[in-house]
Protein backbone atom coordinates (compact mmCIF):
# COMPACT_ATOMS: atom_id res chain seq x y z
CA UNK A 1 0.00 0.00 0.00
CA UNK A 2 1.30 3.43 -0.87
CA UNK A 3 0.98 6.18 1.66
CA UNK A 4 1.69 9.76 0.76
CA UNK A 5 2.78 12.08 3.54
CA UNK A 6 0.39 14.87 4.41
CA UNK A 7 1.55 18.19 3.01
CA UNK A 8 -0.21 20.71 5.20
CA UNK A 9 1.29 19.76 8.59
CA UNK A 10 4.80 19.60 10.01
CA UNK A 11 6.19 16.10 9.44
CA UNK A 12 8.62 15.11 12.19
CA UNK A 13 11.03 12.20 12.49
CA UNK A 14 10.63 12.03 16.29
CA UNK A 15 10.24 8.51 17.76
CA UNK A 16 8.36 8.74 21.08
CA UNK A 17 9.09 5.06 21.76
CA UNK A 18 12.81 5.33 21.12
CA UNK A 19 15.58 5.36 23.69
CA UNK A 20 16.66 9.00 23.16
CA UNK A 21 13.14 10.21 23.61
CA UNK A 22 12.46 8.11 26.68
CA UNK A 23 15.69 9.14 28.36
CA UNK A 24 14.96 12.84 27.99
CA UNK A 25 11.53 13.67 26.61
CA UNK A 26 11.35 17.35 27.61
CA UNK A 27 13.18 18.82 24.59
CA UNK A 28 11.22 16.56 22.25
CA UNK A 29 8.00 17.79 23.84
CA UNK A 30 9.07 21.37 23.26
CA UNK A 31 9.79 20.60 19.61
CA UNK A 32 6.44 18.86 19.20
CA UNK A 33 4.54 21.76 20.81
CA UNK A 34 6.39 24.42 18.86
CA UNK A 35 6.04 22.65 15.52
CA UNK A 36 2.29 23.28 15.48
CA UNK A 37 -1.09 22.41 16.99
CA UNK A 38 -1.00 19.10 15.13
CA UNK A 39 1.94 17.27 13.56
CA UNK A 40 2.60 14.03 11.72
CA UNK A 41 5.08 11.44 13.01
CA UNK A 42 6.57 9.91 9.92
CA UNK A 43 8.03 6.83 11.54
CA UNK A 44 4.71 5.39 12.73
CA UNK A 45 2.48 7.28 10.30
CA UNK A 46 0.40 8.74 13.07
CA UNK A 47 -0.72 12.25 13.87
CA UNK A 48 0.17 13.89 17.15
CA UNK A 49 -0.81 16.77 19.39
CA UNK A 50 1.30 18.16 22.21
CA UNK A 51 -0.30 21.51 23.11
CA UNK A 52 -2.68 21.68 26.04
CA UNK A 53 -5.63 23.22 24.17
CA UNK A 54 -5.69 20.62 21.40
CA UNK A 55 -5.03 17.60 23.65
CA UNK A 56 -7.67 18.79 26.11
CA UNK A 57 -10.21 19.31 23.32
CA UNK A 58 -9.48 15.94 21.68
CA UNK A 59 -9.83 14.02 24.95
CA UNK A 60 -13.18 15.69 25.55
CA UNK A 61 -14.44 15.00 22.03
CA UNK A 62 -14.96 11.25 22.18
CA UNK A 63 -17.31 11.35 19.20
CA UNK A 64 -14.51 12.45 16.88
CA UNK A 65 -11.65 10.78 18.75
CA UNK A 66 -12.46 7.14 19.45
CA UNK A 67 -10.85 4.89 22.04
CA UNK A 68 -12.27 1.69 20.56
CA UNK A 69 -9.33 1.33 18.15
CA UNK A 70 -7.09 1.11 21.21
CA UNK A 71 -5.22 3.83 23.08
CA UNK A 72 -1.82 2.51 22.14
CA UNK A 73 -0.12 2.47 18.76
CA UNK A 74 -1.89 -0.67 17.53
CA UNK A 75 -5.00 0.15 15.51
CA UNK A 76 -7.59 -2.46 16.55
CA UNK A 77 -9.59 -1.65 13.42
CA UNK A 78 -6.70 -3.09 11.39
CA UNK A 79 -4.62 -5.29 13.70
CA UNK A 80 -5.27 -7.83 16.42
CA UNK A 81 -4.64 -6.50 19.96
CA UNK A 82 -2.38 -8.57 22.24
CA UNK A 83 -5.22 -9.13 24.73
CA UNK A 84 -9.01 -8.76 24.61
CA UNK A 85 -9.72 -5.01 24.68
CA UNK A 86 -10.61 -3.27 27.92
CA UNK A 87 -14.32 -2.52 28.35
CA UNK A 88 -13.44 0.89 29.74
CA UNK A 89 -10.20 2.22 28.29
CA UNK A 90 -10.59 0.76 24.82
CA UNK A 91 -14.30 1.33 24.27
CA UNK A 92 -16.69 4.06 23.13
CA UNK A 93 -20.26 4.93 24.13
CA UNK A 94 -22.79 3.45 24.40
CA UNK A 95 -20.94 0.27 25.51
CA UNK A 96 -18.50 2.32 27.56
CA UNK A 97 -21.25 4.27 29.33
CA UNK A 98 -22.96 1.16 30.62
CA UNK A 99 -19.90 -0.35 32.31
CA UNK A 100 -18.27 2.92 33.36
CA UNK A 101 -21.34 3.66 35.49
CA UNK A 102 -20.57 0.56 37.55
CA UNK A 103 -16.91 1.35 38.19
CA UNK A 104 -17.73 4.99 38.86
CA UNK A 105 -20.22 4.10 41.56
CA UNK A 106 -17.72 1.74 43.20
CA UNK A 107 -14.87 4.27 43.14
CA UNK A 108 -16.39 7.70 43.70
CA UNK A 109 -14.47 9.96 46.08
CA UNK A 110 -17.15 9.33 48.70
CA UNK A 111 -17.04 5.53 48.33
CA UNK A 112 -13.26 5.57 48.50
CA UNK A 113 -13.18 7.55 51.76
CA UNK A 114 -14.17 4.33 53.50
CA UNK A 115 -10.71 2.97 52.71
CA UNK A 116 -8.99 5.77 54.62
CA UNK A 117 -8.53 4.12 58.06
CA UNK A 118 -6.87 1.01 56.62
CA UNK A 119 -4.78 3.04 54.15
CA UNK A 120 -3.58 5.19 57.07
CA UNK A 121 -2.68 2.20 59.18
CA UNK A 122 -0.62 0.70 56.35
CA UNK A 123 1.11 4.00 55.60
CA UNK A 124 2.04 4.45 59.25
CA UNK A 125 3.49 0.95 59.36
CA UNK A 126 5.49 1.29 56.15
CA UNK A 127 6.79 4.79 56.82
CA UNK A 128 7.98 4.01 60.34
CA UNK A 129 9.79 0.96 58.96
CA UNK A 130 11.74 2.88 56.31
CA UNK A 131 12.42 5.82 58.63
CA UNK A 132 14.01 3.42 61.09
CA UNK A 133 16.33 2.23 58.32
CA UNK A 134 17.34 5.81 57.37
CA UNK A 135 18.45 4.79 53.86
CA UNK A 136 16.23 2.92 51.46
CA UNK A 137 15.05 2.64 47.88
CA UNK A 138 12.08 4.93 47.40
CA UNK A 139 10.81 2.95 44.42
CA UNK A 140 10.68 -0.58 45.78
CA UNK A 141 10.29 0.14 49.49
CA UNK A 142 7.68 2.92 49.34
CA UNK A 143 6.34 3.70 45.87
CA UNK A 144 5.81 0.03 45.00
CA UNK A 145 5.37 -1.40 48.48
CA UNK A 146 2.52 0.87 49.49
CA UNK A 147 0.19 0.48 46.48
CA UNK A 148 1.00 -3.25 46.38
CA UNK A 149 -0.30 -3.55 49.91
CA UNK A 150 -3.34 -1.30 49.92
CA UNK A 151 -4.70 -1.48 46.39
CA UNK A 152 -4.98 -5.26 45.94
CA UNK A 153 -6.42 -5.36 49.48
CA UNK A 154 -9.07 -2.85 48.38
CA UNK A 155 -9.86 -4.90 45.29
CA UNK A 156 -9.98 -8.09 47.34
CA UNK A 157 -6.96 -9.89 45.86
CA UNK A 158 -5.16 -12.37 48.11
CA UNK A 159 -1.70 -11.71 49.58
CA UNK A 160 0.26 -14.21 47.45
CA UNK A 161 1.81 -13.60 44.06
CA UNK A 162 1.35 -9.85 44.00
CA UNK A 163 4.67 -9.39 42.20
CA UNK A 164 2.72 -10.58 39.15
CA UNK A 165 0.85 -7.28 39.24
CA UNK A 166 4.07 -5.42 38.45
CA UNK A 167 4.96 -7.84 35.65
CA UNK A 168 1.48 -7.51 34.22
CA UNK A 169 1.63 -3.71 34.45
CA UNK A 170 4.84 -3.87 32.43
CA UNK A 171 3.01 -5.83 29.75
CA UNK A 172 0.06 -3.48 29.69
CA UNK A 173 1.99 -0.23 29.47
CA UNK A 174 4.79 -1.38 27.19
CA UNK A 175 2.05 -3.07 25.19
CA UNK A 176 0.73 0.35 24.19
CA UNK A 177 3.88 0.93 22.18
CA UNK A 178 5.19 -0.57 18.95
CA UNK A 179 6.60 -4.10 18.91
CA UNK A 180 10.02 -2.86 19.97
CA UNK A 181 12.46 -4.45 22.39
CA UNK A 182 10.61 -3.02 25.42
CA UNK A 183 7.41 -4.59 24.18
CA UNK A 184 9.02 -8.00 23.63
CA UNK A 185 10.84 -7.99 26.97
CA UNK A 186 7.70 -7.02 28.85
CA UNK A 187 5.70 -9.79 27.16
CA UNK A 188 8.40 -12.42 27.82
CA UNK A 189 7.03 -13.58 31.23
CA UNK A 190 3.95 -14.50 29.19
CA UNK A 191 1.24 -16.98 30.04
CA UNK A 192 2.01 -17.65 33.74
CA UNK A 193 1.55 -13.96 34.56
CA UNK A 194 -1.55 -13.60 32.43
CA UNK A 195 -3.01 -16.78 33.91
CA UNK A 196 -2.39 -15.50 37.43
CA UNK A 197 -4.18 -12.25 36.58
CA UNK A 198 -7.08 -14.13 34.99
CA UNK A 199 -7.35 -16.27 38.13
CA UNK A 200 -7.54 -13.19 40.40
CA UNK A 201 -10.31 -11.75 38.23
CA UNK A 202 -12.67 -14.67 38.92
CA UNK A 203 -15.55 -14.20 41.32
CA UNK A 204 -14.37 -16.99 43.59
CA UNK A 205 -10.92 -15.41 44.05
CA UNK A 206 -12.16 -12.04 45.27
CA UNK A 207 -12.70 -11.21 48.95
CA UNK A 208 -16.24 -10.18 49.87
CA UNK A 209 -16.79 -6.45 50.29
CA UNK A 210 -13.92 -5.41 48.02
CA UNK A 211 -14.01 -3.42 44.78
CA UNK A 212 -13.66 -6.63 42.77
CA UNK A 213 -16.66 -8.23 44.48
CA UNK A 214 -18.49 -4.99 43.72
CA UNK A 215 -18.11 -5.69 40.01
CA UNK A 216 -19.73 -9.10 40.47
CA UNK A 217 -22.51 -7.53 42.54
CA UNK A 218 -23.39 -5.66 39.33
CA UNK A 219 -23.75 -9.08 37.64
CA UNK A 220 -26.19 -10.13 40.35
CA UNK A 221 -28.19 -6.95 39.72
CA UNK A 222 -28.37 -7.91 36.04
CA UNK A 223 -26.29 -4.92 34.86
CA UNK A 224 -23.35 -6.77 33.29
CA UNK A 225 -22.33 -10.32 32.49
CA UNK A 226 -19.97 -12.51 34.49
CA UNK A 227 -17.30 -12.16 31.77
CA UNK A 228 -17.64 -8.40 31.77
CA UNK A 229 -17.17 -8.28 35.54
CA UNK A 230 -13.94 -10.25 35.12
CA UNK A 231 -12.69 -7.77 32.53
CA UNK A 232 -13.54 -4.84 34.82
CA UNK A 233 -11.51 -6.42 37.62
CA UNK A 234 -8.71 -6.85 35.08
CA UNK A 235 -8.97 -3.11 34.36
CA UNK A 236 -8.54 -2.32 38.04
CA UNK A 237 -5.49 -4.58 38.27
CA UNK A 238 -4.00 -3.26 35.00
CA UNK A 239 -4.38 0.43 35.65
CA UNK A 240 -4.29 0.65 39.43
CA UNK A 241 -0.71 -0.24 40.29
CA UNK A 242 2.05 1.02 37.96
CA UNK A 243 0.47 4.41 37.41
CA UNK A 244 0.25 5.05 41.14
CA UNK A 245 3.68 3.54 41.78
CA UNK A 246 5.41 5.96 39.43
CA UNK A 247 3.30 8.93 40.45
CA UNK A 248 4.38 8.34 44.05
CA UNK A 249 7.98 7.65 43.04
CA UNK A 250 8.17 10.95 41.12
CA UNK A 251 6.59 12.84 44.01
CA UNK A 252 9.32 11.47 46.29
CA UNK A 253 11.92 12.33 43.67
CA UNK A 254 10.72 15.93 43.36
CA UNK A 255 10.50 16.46 47.12
CA UNK A 256 13.93 14.90 47.72
CA UNK A 257 15.58 17.12 45.12
CA UNK A 258 13.80 20.38 46.01
CA UNK A 259 14.35 21.01 49.73
CA UNK A 260 12.19 24.15 49.72
CA UNK A 261 9.23 22.15 48.49
CA UNK A 262 9.80 19.44 51.10
CA UNK A 263 10.02 22.12 53.80
CA UNK A 264 6.73 23.60 52.61
CA UNK A 265 5.05 20.22 52.88
CA UNK A 266 6.46 19.64 56.35
CA UNK A 267 5.23 23.05 57.49
CA UNK A 268 1.80 22.40 56.08
CA UNK A 269 0.92 18.72 55.57
CA UNK A 270 -2.37 19.76 53.92
CA UNK A 271 -0.13 20.39 50.90
CA UNK A 272 0.17 16.61 50.46
CA UNK A 273 -2.58 16.45 47.88
CA UNK A 274 -1.47 19.56 45.97
CA UNK A 275 2.09 18.15 45.96
CA UNK A 276 0.79 15.00 44.31
CA UNK A 277 -1.25 17.00 41.77
CA UNK A 278 1.74 19.14 40.89
CA UNK A 279 3.83 16.02 40.40
CA UNK A 280 1.15 14.60 38.13
CA UNK A 281 1.26 17.79 36.08
CA UNK A 282 5.04 18.03 36.12
CA UNK A 283 5.99 14.39 35.57
CA UNK A 284 2.79 12.85 34.10
CA UNK A 285 3.33 9.12 34.76
CA UNK A 286 1.24 8.27 31.69
CA UNK A 287 3.08 10.23 29.04
CA UNK A 288 0.78 9.60 26.11
CA UNK A 289 -2.31 7.82 24.91
CA UNK A 290 -3.73 7.61 21.42
CA UNK A 291 -7.14 8.07 19.91
CA UNK A 292 -8.46 7.24 16.43
CA UNK A 293 -10.48 9.60 14.27
CA UNK A 294 -14.02 8.42 13.58
CA UNK A 295 -14.42 10.96 10.76
CA UNK A 296 -12.51 13.79 9.14
CA UNK A 297 -11.55 16.05 12.02
CA UNK A 298 -10.36 19.62 11.68
CA UNK A 299 -7.65 20.62 14.19
CA UNK A 300 -6.60 24.24 13.75
CA UNK A 301 -5.98 24.50 9.98
CA UNK A 302 -5.42 20.81 9.43
CA UNK A 303 -7.91 18.14 8.46
CA UNK A 304 -7.06 14.71 9.86
CA UNK A 305 -8.71 12.01 7.71
CA UNK A 306 -11.03 9.41 9.22
CA UNK A 307 -9.57 6.21 10.70
CA UNK A 308 -6.20 7.72 11.66
CA UNK A 309 -4.42 7.24 14.94
CA UNK A 310 -3.55 10.40 16.86
CA UNK A 311 -1.03 10.60 19.72
CA UNK A 312 -2.15 12.80 22.61
CA UNK A 313 0.98 13.80 24.50
CA UNK A 314 -0.45 14.31 27.99
CA UNK A 315 2.97 15.06 29.46
CA UNK A 316 3.74 17.71 26.84
CA UNK A 317 0.35 19.35 27.31
CA UNK A 318 0.94 19.51 31.06
CA UNK A 319 4.11 21.57 30.46
CA UNK A 320 2.68 23.80 27.76
CA UNK A 321 3.65 27.44 28.38
CA UNK A 322 0.51 28.42 26.45
CA UNK A 323 -1.46 27.00 29.39
CA UNK A 324 0.77 27.29 32.47
CA UNK A 325 2.95 30.11 33.73
CA UNK A 326 6.53 28.94 34.06
CA UNK A 327 5.50 25.30 33.38
CA UNK A 328 8.92 23.80 34.10
CA UNK A 329 8.91 25.13 37.64
CA UNK A 330 7.74 22.53 40.18
CA UNK A 331 5.67 24.27 42.83
CA UNK A 332 3.37 22.40 45.19
CA UNK A 333 1.55 25.65 45.98
CA UNK A 334 0.48 25.96 42.36
CA UNK A 335 -2.85 24.28 43.13
CA UNK A 336 -3.23 22.73 39.71
CA UNK A 337 -6.61 21.21 39.08
CA UNK A 338 -6.74 21.15 35.32
CA UNK A 339 -3.78 18.93 34.36
CA UNK A 340 -4.34 16.06 31.95
CA UNK A 341 -2.37 13.37 33.76
CA UNK A 342 -5.62 11.50 34.53
CA UNK A 343 -6.95 12.24 31.07
CA UNK A 344 -10.12 14.28 30.63
CA UNK A 345 -13.69 13.68 29.54
CA UNK A 346 -15.58 10.39 29.60
CA UNK A 347 -12.40 8.30 29.94
CA UNK A 348 -10.91 10.34 32.80
CA UNK A 349 -9.18 7.92 35.17
CA UNK A 350 -11.84 6.10 37.16
CA UNK A 351 -9.32 5.29 39.88
CA UNK A 352 -8.16 8.87 40.38
CA UNK A 353 -9.79 9.15 43.78
CA UNK A 354 -7.96 6.04 45.01
CA UNK A 355 -4.60 7.22 43.67
CA UNK A 356 -5.14 10.60 45.33
CA UNK A 357 -6.11 9.00 48.61
CA UNK A 358 -3.05 6.71 48.59
CA UNK A 359 -0.69 9.57 47.81
CA UNK A 360 -2.22 11.98 50.29
CA UNK A 361 -2.02 9.48 53.12
CA UNK A 362 1.51 8.32 52.34
CA UNK A 363 2.85 11.87 51.98
CA UNK A 364 1.10 13.02 55.13
CA UNK A 365 2.70 10.15 57.06
CA UNK A 366 6.11 11.06 55.63
CA UNK A 367 5.68 14.73 56.51
CA UNK A 368 4.90 13.72 60.07
CA UNK A 369 7.74 11.22 60.55
CA UNK A 370 10.54 12.66 58.44
CA UNK A 371 12.53 15.85 59.05
CA UNK A 372 14.92 15.79 56.11
CA UNK A 373 14.50 13.93 52.85
CA UNK A 374 17.33 13.74 50.33
CA UNK A 375 18.86 11.58 47.63
CA UNK A 376 21.36 8.99 48.84
CA UNK A 377 22.57 8.27 45.31
CA UNK A 378 21.63 8.84 41.69
CA UNK A 379 18.06 7.90 40.74
CA UNK A 380 17.80 5.44 37.88
CA UNK A 381 15.00 5.84 35.32
CA UNK A 382 13.25 2.85 33.85
CA UNK A 383 12.35 2.87 30.18
CA UNK A 384 8.75 2.17 29.30
CA UNK A 385 6.77 2.74 26.13
CA UNK A 386 4.25 5.07 27.75
CA UNK A 387 5.12 5.50 31.42
CA UNK A 388 7.61 7.92 32.88
CA UNK A 389 9.08 5.42 35.27
CA UNK A 390 11.80 5.08 37.88
CA UNK A 391 13.75 1.88 38.57
CA UNK A 392 15.58 3.12 41.66
CA UNK A 393 15.42 6.13 43.95
CA UNK A 394 17.99 5.94 46.76
CA UNK A 395 16.71 8.07 49.63
CA UNK A 396 18.13 9.15 52.98
CA UNK A 397 15.85 10.42 55.70
CA UNK A 398 16.24 11.80 59.20
CA UNK A 399 13.41 11.15 61.60
CA UNK A 400 11.35 14.07 62.85
CA UNK B 1 -26.01 32.59 30.92
CA UNK B 2 -26.69 29.27 32.62
CA UNK B 3 -24.57 26.52 34.18
CA UNK B 4 -25.83 23.02 33.53
CA UNK B 5 -24.53 19.66 34.71
CA UNK B 6 -24.74 16.38 32.80
CA UNK B 7 -25.86 14.00 35.57
CA UNK B 8 -24.72 10.97 33.57
CA UNK B 9 -21.17 12.27 33.48
CA UNK B 10 -20.78 13.94 36.89
CA UNK B 11 -18.75 11.75 39.25
CA UNK B 12 -18.60 14.14 42.18
CA UNK B 13 -14.89 14.73 41.87
CA UNK B 14 -15.46 18.11 43.48
CA UNK B 15 -13.15 20.17 41.28
CA UNK B 16 -15.87 22.74 40.55
CA UNK B 17 -16.77 22.98 44.22
CA UNK B 18 -13.16 23.65 45.16
CA UNK B 19 -12.92 26.41 42.53
CA UNK B 20 -16.27 28.19 42.96
CA UNK B 21 -18.01 27.06 46.17
CA UNK B 22 -20.42 29.98 45.74
CA UNK B 23 -21.88 28.20 42.72
CA UNK B 24 -21.12 24.49 43.07
CA UNK B 25 -21.80 22.33 46.08
CA UNK B 26 -21.76 18.57 46.57
CA UNK B 27 -24.48 17.46 48.95
CA UNK B 28 -24.26 14.64 51.48
CA UNK B 29 -25.23 12.13 48.81
CA UNK B 30 -22.47 13.33 46.49
CA UNK B 31 -24.97 14.96 44.16
CA UNK B 32 -23.84 18.23 42.66
CA UNK B 33 -26.09 21.16 43.52
CA UNK B 34 -25.82 24.25 41.36
CA UNK B 35 -26.55 26.95 43.89
CA UNK B 36 -26.56 29.78 41.38
CA UNK B 37 -27.45 28.39 37.94
CA UNK B 38 -27.18 31.91 36.52
CA UNK B 39 -23.91 33.10 38.02
CA UNK B 40 -23.49 36.84 38.57
CA UNK B 41 -21.00 38.63 36.27
CA UNK B 42 -18.26 38.76 38.90
CA UNK B 43 -18.21 34.94 39.11
CA UNK B 44 -18.41 34.15 35.40
CA UNK B 45 -14.67 33.91 34.78
CA UNK B 46 -14.20 31.50 37.67
CA UNK B 47 -17.22 29.47 36.57
CA UNK B 48 -15.77 29.26 33.06
CA UNK B 49 -12.53 27.96 34.57
CA UNK B 50 -14.46 25.38 36.60
CA UNK B 51 -16.39 24.22 33.54
CA UNK B 52 -13.15 23.76 31.64
CA UNK B 53 -11.49 22.03 34.60
CA UNK B 54 -14.20 19.44 35.17
CA UNK B 55 -12.34 16.17 34.64
CA UNK B 56 -15.41 14.53 33.11
CA UNK B 57 -16.49 17.47 30.94
CA UNK B 58 -19.80 17.22 32.79
CA UNK B 59 -20.40 20.98 33.04
CA UNK B 60 -21.52 23.40 30.42
CA UNK B 61 -21.98 27.15 30.43
CA UNK B 62 -24.78 28.02 28.05
CA UNK B 63 -24.36 31.57 26.80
Amino acid sequence: MTYSLPTDVPVLDIDPFGEDFQRGPDLFYERLRDAGPVVFLERYRVWAMARFAEVHAALRDHESFSSAAGVGLTNFWKEEPWRPPSLLLEADPPEHTRVRRITTRAMSPRAIEGLRPEFERQAEDLVTTVVARAEFDGVTELAQAYPLRVFPDAVGVGPHGRENLLLYGDMVFNGFGPRNQLFEEAMAPGAPVRDWIAEQCRRASLAPGGLGAGMYAAVDRGEITEDEAGLLVRSLLSAGIDTTVHAIAWTLHMLATQPGQWAALRDDPTLARPAFEETLRYASPVQLFLRATTREVRVADTVIPAGEKVVCFLAAANRDPREYDDPDRFDIRRRTVSHLAFGSGIHACVGAAIARLEAEILLTALARHVRTLELAGPPRPRRNNVLKALARLPLRVRAA
Amino acid sequence: MEVVVDRDQCEANGVCESLVPEVFQLDDEDVLRIRRPEPPPELVDRVRHAVRSCPKAALELRE
